[in-house]
């Protein structure tokens, strides 16, 4: 199988989506119990906290350029410990991007379709995502290349223009309750920094490997500072107690937006933009499990893996909540949080554990050129 | 089951190809041949056979066939029969040698034609009679001459029917090859300009140019574009679109992969970027190959025009072509789903105007965008005076009788009529009519999903256009992937002087276009002019070279 070359741009435009889309639906920074000001400051405090975890995968993937964590586990921890340390990556990529598809869907059937089943809509969604993924890498890079510009300006002009709507009030007192009410606010949306592990499977498809960590850290602080300043405005206009209650306050926040009488209810424009990044993160997720999961049973081409997959995807969206309240209960910093840090440290770290200890793979010859991406 | 089908078919086709005949042309006297070769044209045909004498002391008897109307008489004429009748009274005896046999002797020495040259094979003097070709057989002696002399009726150059532009050249291609490339050949008088001569076709024998600029285009792409061409079998090619089939990249796709025009200005300035043309003989249109995406919402006339002209109008054309894809789709997503996203006032005027409407959003739209559809084809086919009448019977008597009849609604009829005006913006018309097909779709799954519908099919739009590529170059660059350089000549047009490089991986070769020194530009006169003219040479510059010729 030929493989896929992305650019930097593009891989930078992934890591961003990877963090921006999903946190900016639900805004779980500002779910949790903290009263007061304390839910934004946590978001804006924790919008470093991505350096590390993307770093920590750049530089993991670096040292092997050539190969995907799933390859060089096997190598170095023979094909049986590799495949067990690699496992609960694969389960986390598949268990994330449920979580995704159902606030998805939770989304479309809050927003726009509520006499709609979410498993059909589910169903629709997961379907172009298959198309997708079958398609490669490639082709959802350069789609990142349209989305991710359309969603990035959509999300900045929602912003811009609920600014004015926010009261100053909402957003004091701060740290009434001392440091711990923040720290535990920025747990939950910290975890989402699992999604960064696609950097691990597509890695080696970058066809310029330099610069590759400066751009993961620029595209995660990026989005994490968009992200934290669509909380505080969230928090400014709604309050931080009603804000909590909300399940989309971002889309909330779109409803609300008004311009000379003219432009109002952008709600649907912005729920298209963020529908067409949340597509992309999905599927990029939905690629990694994919093709994690090929080289992991030792399947050649991953993309008949692809439909079968995703049916299970389905299925695993459905039942993993019972209701969308539930999401939200989901990603308070109790459950999520340890869960979450496991996932992210757990196993790549198991495996750069045995990287240091038998050393890194060369790069192979002529990989660093340029390609047609 | 099939694949057995497709072996027989394969089989087949060798069969044919085996049965081609090799066979060499003997040394027979004419009563032979003459007979034969009247015989090969079937009985009635238009071949004709002329016996004279030749030679000086008309020492050789011979004979030329050629097909009536095909070829130029007045060549035949003069340069066949004169010089070989008339005009070999000074020249010394024509003697047939081992070395040089008698059939070269008169080809290089009495045939006064510019081409001309000595088959051997039957084949060869059947197929060369066939394409306009005169043959000379002389009494005798092995092998035949074939003078060159193809003369037909053929369609002077006219303008473009389908590509007409307010600024710009007027001329047109015709039906002939060798116009065309005269035509491109104007345009680019270097011999780095290539046209290299193919022919595909068992039987039609089309003639095709695969044209070039050497040092600009990749020889990689030229090759490739050779070899696609010649794994081509088929019995006929009577217009590029055939070979557009054969050539794409992606055959099941509802994009056109590949532009065709018929203005030569267009080829000339493609060519110039490094692309390949591949002009066919019998038609007009060019193909042009690799493009992109934003190839299709470019007209000449964006570079003809001043560059704020280009660049408003480009843009006006990306809006367009975005609201002839999805307007009736917004718009019957909204009336059934959305109501609340519009102003009341809007919503409410719109309702007003949907009261007593049998149908839904979706049938009604359908109905309109059907009937215009075919007011359009209809309108394409009668000649031209009847076409004009039908339109102002279908838009005009159709669409008001059926609003006041309470079919349809006002506003539906102005979504549609918005939407058709907006897909003639379009300046190709091969990717006018892809949008016009998806269009259905849209309105088919805006009607079932509304607007989370519309989004994900065009989804999926957005994902096989991003997959698509022509010859290799992805069909969404320069936007996915982004190619800085090439954003100044997508959506916007910058001015002339500021492109100073052709498109990223199209002409690698030799990417630069100008000098990048900023005096290109004119300045008003300063003191600083003079000597800014001393210090740069322009050289490569479009400096103006000349009177170029009035013709």
């Amino acid at each position: 199988m030929q493989l896929e070359r992305i650019s930097l741009w593009q891989f930078t435009l992934i890591i961003f989506i990877m963090r921006a889309v999903l946190s900016l639906a639900t805004m779980p920074m500002i779910l949790s119990e903290q009263k007061g000001g304390d839910s934004w400051v946590a978001s804006i405090l924790f919008i470093l906290v991505g350096v590390p975890i993307a770093l920590f995968y750049v530089k993991l993937a670096e040292r092997h350029p050539d190969q995907t964590i799933f390859e060089y586990a096997n190598t170095l921890l023979g094909p049986v410990w590799g495949r067990l340390v690699t496992a609960p990556l694969l389960w986390g990529f598949l268990h994330y991007s449920s979580v995704i598809l159902r606030e998805y869907g939770e989304a479309t059937v809050t927003a726009v379709l509520p006499q709609t089943p979410l498993v059909f809509i589910m169903g629709c969604m997961i379907l172009v995502c298959a198309v997708g993924v079958r398609l490669g890498i490639e082709v959802l890079g350069r789609s990142a290349e349209l989305l991710v510009p359309l969603f990035a300006v959509s999300t900045v002009t929602v912003i811009l223009l609920a600014v004015p709507l926010g009261e100053l009030a909402h957003l004091t007192p701060v740290g009434v309750a001392g440091l711990g009410p923040i720290i535990r606010g920025g747990i939950a949306p910290s975890t989402y920094y699992f999604l960064f592990a696609v950097i691990l499977v597509i890695y080696p498809s970058l066809n310029k490997k330099r610069f590759a960590g400066t751009s993961a850290v620029l595209a995660s602080v990026s989005a994490a500072t968009l992200v934290g300043l669509a909380a505080a405005v969230a928090v400014a206009i709604f309050g931080s107690e009603e804000a909590a209650r909300l399940l989309f306050p971002f889309l909330s926040m779109a409803r609300l937006v008004q311009v000379a009488e003219f432009v109002e209810r952008i709600e649907a424009v912005t729920g298209i933009a963020w529908g067409a990044g949340l597509f992309l993160e999905l599927s990029v997720v939905f690629y990694a499990g994919a093709r994690g999961l090929g080289l992991w049973l030792g399947i050649v081409d991953h993309r008949r893996l692809v439909f079968p997959m995703g049916a299970i995807l389905l299925t695993l969206s459905l039942v993993l909540f019972p209701n969308a309240f539930e999401i939200s209960d989901f990603q308070t910093a109790e459950v999520l949080g340890p869960y979450g840090l496991l996932m992210i440290f757990g196993p790549p770290g198991v495996v750069w554990i045995a990287s240091l200890l038998r050393g890194r793979s060369k790069a192979a010859p002529g990989q660093n050129g340029e390609s047609l991406s | 089951m099939l694949r057995r089908l497709l072996k027989a078919a394969k089989g087949r086709a060798q069969a044919t190809s085996d049965s081609g005949k090799k066979e060499q042309l003997p040394p027979t006297t004419l009563s032979q041949t003459l007979p034969r070769l009247r015989e090969e044209f079937g009985e009635g045909s238009s071949l004709i056979v002329r016996t004279f004498t030749a030679g000086a002391n008309d020492q050789y008897s011979a004979a030329l066939a050629y097909v009536d109307g095909l070829a130029d008489r007045e060549t035949i004429n003069v340069h066949i029969l004169k010089s070989t009748m008339l005009d070999v009274d000074t020249e010394p005896e024509i003697e047939g040698s081992a070395k040089s046999p008698i059939v070269e002797a008169v080809q290089e020495r009495l045939i006064t034609a510019s081409e001309s040259t000595v088959v051997q094979t039957w084949d060869q003097v059947l197929e060369e009679i066939s394409v306009g070709n005169t043959a000379v057989f002389i009494d005798g002696a092995a092998g035949a001459i074939v003078v060159s002399t193809p003369g037909w009726d053929r369609r002077g150059v006219q303008e473009p029917v389908s590509e007409a532009v307010v600024r710009g050249p007027r001329d047109g291609f015709t039906e002939t090859l060798r116009t065309n490339e005269v035509l491109i050949r104007r345009r680019i008088r270097s011999p780095r300009l290539r046209v290299e001569q193919m022919t595909i076709g068992d039987l039609s024998r089309t003639g095709i140019g695969i044209a070039y600029i050497k040092g600009i285009a990749e020889e990689r792409m030229v090759d490739e574009v050779r070899q696609r061409l010649k794994r081509i079998k088929v019995d006929s090619i009577l217009e590029s679109g055939y070979l557009e089939e054969y050539v794409q990249d992606s055959p099941w796709s509802i994009f056109p992969q590949m532009i065709r025009t018929e203005r030569p200005d267009i080829v000339s300035a493609n060519l110039l970027e490094g692309r390949v043309a591949i002009l066919t003989d019998n038609t007009p249109f060019v193909l042009i190959m690799p493009i992109t995406l934003s190839q299709f919402l470019t007209s000449p006339e964006d570079y003809y025009e001043r560059f704020p002209t280009g660049i408003f109008i480009r843009t006006l054309r990306y809006g367009s072509l975005i609201v002839s894809l999805t307007l009736p789709a917004v718009y019957i997503s909204i009336t059934t789903f959305h109501q609340e996203l519009l102003p009341t006032d809007l919503i409410l005027a719109i309702a007003a105007s949907r009261q007593g409407v049998p149908f839904p959003a979706l049938v009604e739209a359908l109905l309109l965008e059907i009937l215009f559809e075919v007011l359009r084809e209809a309108g394409i086919r009668l000649p031209r005076v009847i076409g004009q009448a039908v339109s102002i019977v279908g838009a005009l008597v159709v669409g008001e009788a059926a609003v006041s009849a309470g079919l349809v609604s006002p506003a539906m009829v102005i979504v549609v009529a918005t939407t058709a005006i907006s897909s003639f913006a379009t300046p190709a018309f091969s990717f006018a009519i892809s949008a016009r097909i998806l269009r259905f779709a849209f309105m088919i799954s805006a009607a079932t999903l509304g607007l989370f519908g519309v989004q994900l099919l065009g989804l999926l739009v957005l994902l096989h256009l991003a997959s698509l590529r022509s010859y290799g170059i992805p069909y969404l660059a320069p936007f996915a992937p982004l190619r800085g350089s090439d954003l100044k000549d997508a959506v916007l047009r910058f001015p002339h002087w500021s492109m100073v490089t052709r498109p990223d991986q199209i002409a690698s070769q030799d990417p630069v276009r100008q000098d990048r020194q900023l005096d290109v530009r004119a300045r008003p006169p300063g003191p600083e002019q003079a000597s800014r003219q001393q210090s740069t040479p322009s050289d490569g510059v479009d400096a103006p070279r000349g009177d170029h010729d009035a013709t």
